[in-house]
Parts: C-alpha cells; structure tokens; sequence
C-alpha cells in the first residue's frame, strides 16, 4: 500500500478504537459485528476476488473454527486464549482436506467448483446437527465468554479490531505477493498459466486453505463475541452473506467487500425497521448489482472517480 | 450501378472507446470491395457495425437495398440477406460439421441469377470438408474451422456476403481455390466486402478498395488507381 | 551430437480418428525447423505432444536425454520447452510487465511467496526482456488493449522468460499483414541467434518460412511426407499438390 493508503487506514483504525472506547454500547456491538462480517468477506476475496473461485461453501470453515474453539473451552476446559488460537488452524485443515479434493476435480469448472463447495458446507451443517453428543445439535453451545480483560464488551471490541486490521493487512500482503499475482494469472488465463509453468491446482489449493483460516478467524472471533453458537452458521445462507458482500461490493477491488458488507447491514437495519422482507430487498439488490454492475457498486464508483478524472485531465490539457 | 450497401458517416463505439471516426463507405450490387489497414485499424469493426454489432451514434447512417437499418437486431440484418464470416471462426463446436453447415442453410430471398448455395456445392467448394462432415466442429483444426464458418456462411445464401479476413490460417492451395470460387461468385452477382492482408489472394477478385487507419478511412479507389498512387501504399499499407 | 529433440513413433487418435501416425524425427539443437501441410495434417496436435497438452498413445519424445511423453504442461515448461499459441495466449488482464514478472516467477519458482511483493518482482529482467521484442515503453495498462502485433511480441516475451532451449512457436505471423510478418520474422531470427535457441515452428506464410527455416518437414493425414532444406520442399510436385499450389513453387 502507499503512503497515503498507509495514512487512512491508520487513521481509520484508530477512530475505530476511538469509537470502542468511547462510544455507546449499542455502537460497541455493531462495530464488533461489523469487523467480524468484514474479515468474513475478505476472508472469501481472495477466493472470488483474486482466484476467481466462486465459493457458497465458505461458512464450513467459519463454523469449523467457531465449534472447535468453542468445544476446547467449554468441555475440554482449555484456557480461553488456547481455544481462539486452535480455531483458526482446524478451519485451514478441514480447508487443506476439502480443498484437495474439489481442487483436483474442478479447478477449471467453475459451476462443479460452486456446487462441491456447497455440498461441503452442507456436510458440515449436518454433521454439527446431528452429532448431538457432541455439539449440542440444534440447542447450540453457550457459556463462550471471553475471560480476564477480555470479558469488557469494549476491550473485545479492540481486540477484534487488532486482529481484523492484522489480518486484512495480511491478506492485502497476499494478495500483492508472488503468489497473489500467480493466483490472478491462473485465474486470467488458466492454460498459459500452467504454460508458463504454474501448477494451477497447487496454488488454487493454498488459496483455499488461506481463505479458510482467515474464515476460521472470523469465525473463532464471533463465537467469543456472541457467547453462544448453533448450527445456523453452517448452513448455506450463512455462506451467502460474504458471498452477497463482495457480489454487491465488487470482487476486483479490495475494499469492495467491506462496502458490501456496509450496504448488506444497512438494508438489513433500514428495511427491517418496516417490513420484516428486508431479505426480498438484499436479494434485489444483488439480482440488479449482478445483471447491470458486474464490477459491484464500489467497482462503480471507481470507475466514475476515473471518469471524472480523465475528463478534468482532458479539460486542461491543452487542445 | 446500384448501390447495395452504404455507411455515412458512421461514429462507433466500443464502450467509451470511439472507434470509427466518419467512416463513409458502399458495395454496389455484384462489386467486390476490400478494406485494407493493418491490425486494430477497424476493419473488423467496420463489419461488425454493418451487422449491428457495435453501438452506433449522432447522425450516421447505415442503409441496406434502400432500407435504413441504422441500429437494427443483428438477426433482422441477418434475415435480409447479409452474411458474415468473422474473423475468429464462431461455429457450433458441439455439433458435426455436416449439421453446422445445415444449421446455415437458408433459402435465397428473391429470385437471383445466380445458383443457389446448396451442401453439395459447398463441399465441391472445400473438398476437405467433404470428408469431415460427421466430426465435432470444435475437433477441427484451425484452417478447417475457417473453411467451415465460410462454406456456412454460403449456405445462407446471402447477397452480401462479409469476409473478415477469410485467407488467414488456410494452406495455399486452398488459398487458391477459394480465390477462384469468389471471383466466381463475382461474376454470378454475388456483392462482397472484403477484409484481407493477403493481398495476391484480394487482387483477384476486388473491384475496389478503402484503406482505413485509426477507424477513419484514409483512401479510396479502385486497385489501379491505389496502386498508382504509392503515398497510400507506404504512408497506410506499406505492403 | 546427441540431438536436442527426439521423437520415435508418435501417434495419437481421437476417438477413431487419427490426427497423428507413427511420426518419428530429431532435432539437433540450434536447428530452425519448419512444420507445414494441409489444415487438418496433425501440426497443431504435434504441438500439444511436444508441449504436453496432450498425451500420445503410443511412442516416445525424448528431450536433452529425458523422456518426457506424458510430463504435465508446467513441467515440460520447467524443462526447457517454450511455445506459443496460433490465437495468441497471454494474460489479458494484467499489464505487460506483469504477464512477464509472472512468468519469471514461475520460471524461479518463486510463486508460492505469499508475503513477498509481486510489485518490483525481477523488474529489471522483465523490463529488458519486453526492450527486447520491441515493446520498451509499453510497461502499463491491461494487455488486452495492445494491439494484435504487440501482443504477440509480449507471448514471445513471456516465452523468453521461462530461459528455454527449445521454442515452439504456432503460427507466429498469424492475421498480420506483410510488413508486419517482416518484423516478427526478424525478431524471431534475432532472438534464436541471441541465445542459441532451437526453433520448431509452424506456418501458413511462405515467405516467414523461407527466411526463418533451415530445414522443412511436410506433414499431410499425420504423417511425415517429406523432410528437406526449403528449396527442395517447395520443388516437390506433391508437396505442391497437397500443400502450395502453383504460386509458391517456383524459387523467387
């Protein structure tokens, strides 16, 4: 990033803070909620956005994290920080297990690919559903509370942010790196990429276990933050709501996510205040962003933040 | 002569991207016109703005046998008896080629001199198809893919007939061959546009030519009156 | 000398047909040699053999003492062999430098970097290797939008950057005019010279080949009909039946 991206995002960050620290609880909440939804998302860009794998199996990885870290805390008695840190890792494993599998199937059928992924995440869903004895099924896993410090609603909330800004800057290092330039050429031209020597599902596989510890991330921080999880988000329409996020955002660009996941929130709160089909909404939403603006809405705006300025560029060159 | 085909000045745009600039051109009946320009100059766009591919705006007009077909469906421009064969070889990869061919089976609109375009003289026309008849087309190779979109391009029957670029990627004796059977088709009243770098292959069969450059088209004139004219040769060609 | 290139018994059908039979021929390394014959002769399935986007039924490549018939694309590449494409293939939504930073990773072996920057990745190298096919101020912007000629410069660039011996280039002068083809022609003679490259290649254009090759195989049902220096090929009367036709026959 350049300096002055470097510049906004730690003044981003900080107000963020800011708003933790200081804010009413009700905003405390939602920012937390927000950041988890956020990592989610990006969590899955690099998938859609840079690989150019459309997944709606996302929320297996999520779920994978959130039960583990939730299971060793509650009845293996593990400390609290041992539980979040295992999360993550199991969600890359079950990530490298799926992922090796559909990889080498599908890597160049999208429309298997999306379905595989589905069905994994459906798997997931049932597995967590039905092994009673161990999950809890349907009546869920409660009493995940974030011990010592971390108990404060507030002192979560920053401790989500750290973990959120990390991690997005870690996955914008990805996505600028040697292999996140591989990952687009493979997505690009996939026959010259493996023409120029690329292993197409080798480098489609670390994608995927990537972007399924960055989910288990996410999923680890939201089960500490709600304090109780079902098996709800396993399911498919878990795995929508990132899916939606960067469809309505715009997948080619990186903050396009983050402004999905603002625009799915609002129309969710907004619309929710008079009608209870705020769901009829986000999927117009997404049926118009996908039919008339492939690049997504923040895509659209960029594309008019150019326009403006090559015609400012024009007006003052010299005829 | 008649003037089947005419273009005044014609602004296109791919996009934002303005690509035809002015363009004035026309095909009479039975003539055989060829657009020459180097790669990018707007041949293929040409074309495709002909068949209603390509947005048009402002004031220019496209005109067919007297109609204005200014910003017609292509399948409408299609249905009035224009035909075109793209440079990139479009066909049904999953069908035969016998049924690709079919598939561009078309009854001649009105009563022509010429003989109608039927399977077994297409095939007389390329004599490797013949024997590819019951192959995928997409297991073609590239040449044979040419050859097939061209013979199914004459199973329409068209009375203009488009080539972008029809030479390309075929070995020289059907080169030759498909020289022979245009300027055939020539003097049956076939009218053609033409776009081809392969310049002994276009001799044979062209009446005139525009050369285009950057969308715009910088000459116009008959073979003879281009070639004694060498400034456009070397300033747009440089064959 | 061992040649660069050994191929023995070559065959390979689709489904009851067969593209290409039994083909058997060397290559000694440094040699220019061009592949010609009707549409449909097996050129383009040879390639995807030698290349390793298909595998053969039956018969062996060998290359620099290595078999390598049923090797995977990416490690034939890793090996050696370099080729492009009759529809040029290339990364369009990239820019120029990059289509040839990527391929220099590739060719390092450095692409599973996940923390590296990808930005300033073998710039010097790839900036010299696009001055060298000619497209020194063309760094920027998506190559989807250079023109046709450039991009086929660009694919030979990316070819470069993989250090091969030997290059398979697919209708190199493909849909350009003359002066066009005159100038990819002596780019490919200047880049074999430059670094000792051995060249196979296939062409429609009489003229490229008849400067560019050494030697000439005429392949026609997916067989080798005639092998020979140009003059000789382009005498042939059946080569002429099958292939030229009455222009190209006579020696200019």
């Amino acid at each position: 990033m350049n300096v002055a991206g470097t510049v906004s995002a730690t003044i981003l960050v900080v107000a963020l803070a800011l708003v933790a620290l200081i804010a009413p609880f009700q905003y405390v909440f939602l920012e937390s909620e927000l950041l988890i939804a956020i990592l989610y998302a990006m969590s899955l860009n690099l998938l859609m956005g840079v690989g150019g794998m459309l997944s709606l199996g996302h929320s297996a990885y999520y779920a994978i994290a959130a039960y583990a870290s939730s299971l060793l805390l509650t009845r293996l008695g593990w400390p609290m920080g041992w539980a979040m840190v295992a999360g993550p890792p199991l969600a890359a494993a079950g990530a490298l297990l799926f992922g090796a599998f559909i990889v080498r199937i599908s890597h160049r059928e999208h429309a298997y690919f999306l379905m595989l992924t589905l069905a994994f995440s459906q798997l997931i869903f049932m597995l967590i559903y039905k092994w009673y004895s161990v999950t809890r099924g349907d009546d869920g896993i409660s009493g995940i509370d974030a011990g010592g410090v971390l108990a404060s609603p507030r002192y979560y909330c920053l401790f989500t942010l750290a973990v959120v800004a990390l991690s997005m800057a870690a996955l914008h290092r990805i996505q600028i790196s040697h292999f996140g330039l591989a990952l687009q050429a493979i997505r690009d031209n996939p026959e010259r990429a493996s023409f120029v020597g690329l292993s197409t599902r080798y480098h489609q596989l670390l994608a995927f276990v990537i972007a399924g510890f960055f989910a288990g991330v996410s999923g680890t921080l939201y089960a500490f933050f709600a304090g109780t999880i079902s098996p709800q988000i396993a399911d498919w329409s878990a795995s929508a709501r990132p899916f939606l996020s960067n469809v309505i955002g715009g997948v080619q660009s990186f903050w396009g996510p983050v402004f999905g996941v603002f625009v799915l929130e609002t129309i969710e709160s907004q619309v929710g205040r008079f009608t209870e089909h705020s769901l009829l909404a986000t999927g117009i939403l997404a049926l118009v962003v996908g039919i008339y603006l492939p690049q997504g809405i923040f895509g659209l705006l960029q594309a008019l933040w150019q326009r403006r300025r090559t015609i400012a560029a024009r007006r003052s060159k010299p005829v | 002569m008649t003037e089947l085909l005419a273009l005044e000045s014609i602004d296109a745009y791919y996009g934002m991207s303005h690509v035809l600039h002015g363009v004035s051109l026309s095909v009479g009946a039975g003539e055989v016109v060829l657009l020459l320009g180097r790669n990018g100059a707007g041949k293929s766009t040409i074309m495709r703005t002909i068949m209603g591919l390509v947005a048009t705006r402002g004031v220019g007009r496209v005109s067919y046998a007297g109609r204005d077909i200014t910003g017609w469906a292509p399948h409408a421009i299609a249905r009035l008896g224009i035909g075109l064969v793209p440079e990139d070889r479009r066909m049904f990869a999953k069908l035969t080629v016998r049924d690709n061919l079919e598939l561009g089976r078309k009854e001649a609109p009105v009563a022509v001199k010429r003989e109608r375009w039927d399977l077994q003289r297409v095939l007389a026309l390329f004599p490797a198809l013949a024997d590819l008849q019951t192959r995928r087309a997409g297991t073609l190779s590239g040449g044979q893919q040419q050859m097939l979109t061209i013979a199914r391009a004459l199973m329409g029957n068209p009375q203009l007939l488009m080539l972008d670029e029809p030479a390309e990627g075929l070995a020289p004796i059907v080169v030759e061959a498909l020289a022979h059977q245009l300027a055939l088709l020539r003097t049956q009243g076939l009218s053609m546009l033409v776009s081809e770098q392969n310049l002994s292959f276009s001799r044979a069969i062209a009446d005139r030519a525009y050369v285009i450059e950057t969308g715009c088209v910088r000459y116009q004139g008959t073979l003879t009156e281009l070639d004694a004219n060498p400034q456009a040769w070397t300033r747009y060609i440089s064959f | 000398m061992e040649p660069l290139l050994t191929v023995e018994g070559l065959s390979r059908e689709f489904g009851g047909f067969v593209a290409v039979d039994d083909i058997s021929f060397a290559l000694r390394a440094g040699e220019r040699r061009a592949l010609i014959g009707p549409n449909g002769a097996g050129k383009s399935t040879l390639f995807n053999l030698l290349s390793g986007r298909l595998r053969p039924n039956s018969g062996s490549i060998r290359y620099e003492d290595r078999e390598i018939q049923g090797c995977s694309a990416a490690e034939i590449c890793r090996l050696g062999i370099a080729r492009t494409f009759q529809i040029t293939s290339i990364f369009s939504q990239l820019s120029p430098i990059e289509n040839v930073q990527i391929a220099l990773i590739a060719h390092r072996q450095q692409s599973f970097r996940i923390l590296r920057s990808s930005r300033r990745a073998y710039l010097d190298e790839a900036a010299e290797l696009l001055a060298h096919v000619g497209l020194a101020d063309k760094h920027g912007g998506r190559c989807g939008l250079l023109s046709y000629g450039d991009q086929k410069r660009l694919e030979l660039a990316i070819t470069l950057a993989m250090r091969p011996r030997l290059l398979l280039l697919d209708e190199p002068t493909a849909g350009m005019e003359a002066q066009s083809r005159r100038d990819i022609v002596a780019l490919i003679r200047r880049l074999c010279d430059e670094r000792a490259l051995t060249l196979l290649f296939c062409e429609h254009d009489m003229e490229s080949v008849f400067s560019i090759a050494e030697t000439v195989t005429v392949l026609h049902q997916g067989r080798i009909v005639l092998e020979g220096p140009p003059d000789v090929v382009r005498a042939d009367e059946m080569v002429r039946s099958i292939y030229l036709g009455t222009q190209h026959g006579a020696a200019s």
